[in-house]
């Protein structure tokens, strides 16, 4: 695997404030990570995220992302990014379309639409906690980092 | 003619009696993404997923057995 190179990796994770980053993790999450050259966080960061979107699409179906039903729902599941407007698009468009006798099939039902609806917002809420991660690099380290942090001052 | 079951964009069939399972990727993957977080680049990632996840189905459990007991036993006697 390619690494950035340390110098080229400190400067873009040690700047306090890192707009782009952010706008990269909601993009694509783990890429605001990638960019500050934090490849490996960035790699466990995307597949926890895809764990969360896959697992929420493989037992609701599309019908979990609802923006016209589920709004509220839909608001927190944003956050993880432009693939869930996409599965909102595609709900809407090509099953809610359907005729009704149809659309049956497509439908999640009580704890299977709870969880999938649950598991999707789960993604977007922990990737806004990735977004403000990458917005501000400096904050991030744990307690530990952070104790060192204090201490130096 | 209908398909059975298209993953992915279907719900997933006759899993109704053990929907609460469904809870085990869910915490599965909010530890990843909260340890790939909190945890430095070169540490045990992987050891603190499976702790964290275990943890997370343990409290679940617990909270279970608490609100049933609750419901069940406490609630009733207190008219």
């Amino acid at each position: 695997m390619t690494r950035m190179t340390p110098s080229r990796a400190d400067s873009a994770s040690t700047r306090a404030f890192q707009p782009l980053a952010a706008i990269l993790a909601w993009v694509v999450p783990g890429l605001g990570h990638w960019y500050l050259g934090q490849r490996v966080r960035a790699l466990r960061i995307a597949s926890g995220i895809a764990v969360l979107i896959l697992g929420g699409l493989l037992i609701g179906g599309v019908d979990v992302v609802d923006s016209k039903e589920d709004r509220l729902w839909f608001i927190a599941q944003m956050g993880g990014g432009p693939v869930v407007l996409a599965i909102d698009t595609l709900n809407l468009k090509y099953v809610k379309s359907q005729p009704e006798s149809e659309a049956a099939s497509w439908r999640a039902l009580g704890h299977v639409n709870s969880v999938g609806t649950l598991s999707i917002g789960l993604a977007g809420m922990m990737n806004v906690v990735v977004i403000l991660d990458a917005l501000y690099p400096r904050a991030r380290g744990g307690r530990r980092s952070r104790r060192a942090e204090d201490e130096s001052v | 003619m209908t398909i059975a079951w298209i993953p992915f964009l279907q719900p997933l069939p006759a899993l109704v009696a053990g929907w609460y399972l469904l809870c085990i990727p869910l915490v599965l993957g909010v530890s990843m993404v909260y340890r790939a977080v909190w945890t430095d680049q070169d540490g045990p990632w992987m050891r603190q997923v499976a702790v964290m996840s275990l943890l997370l189905v343990a409290g679940l459990i617990g909270v279970g057995i608490f609100l049933a007991v609750f419901v069940q036993a406490v609630l009733p006697t207190l008219g």
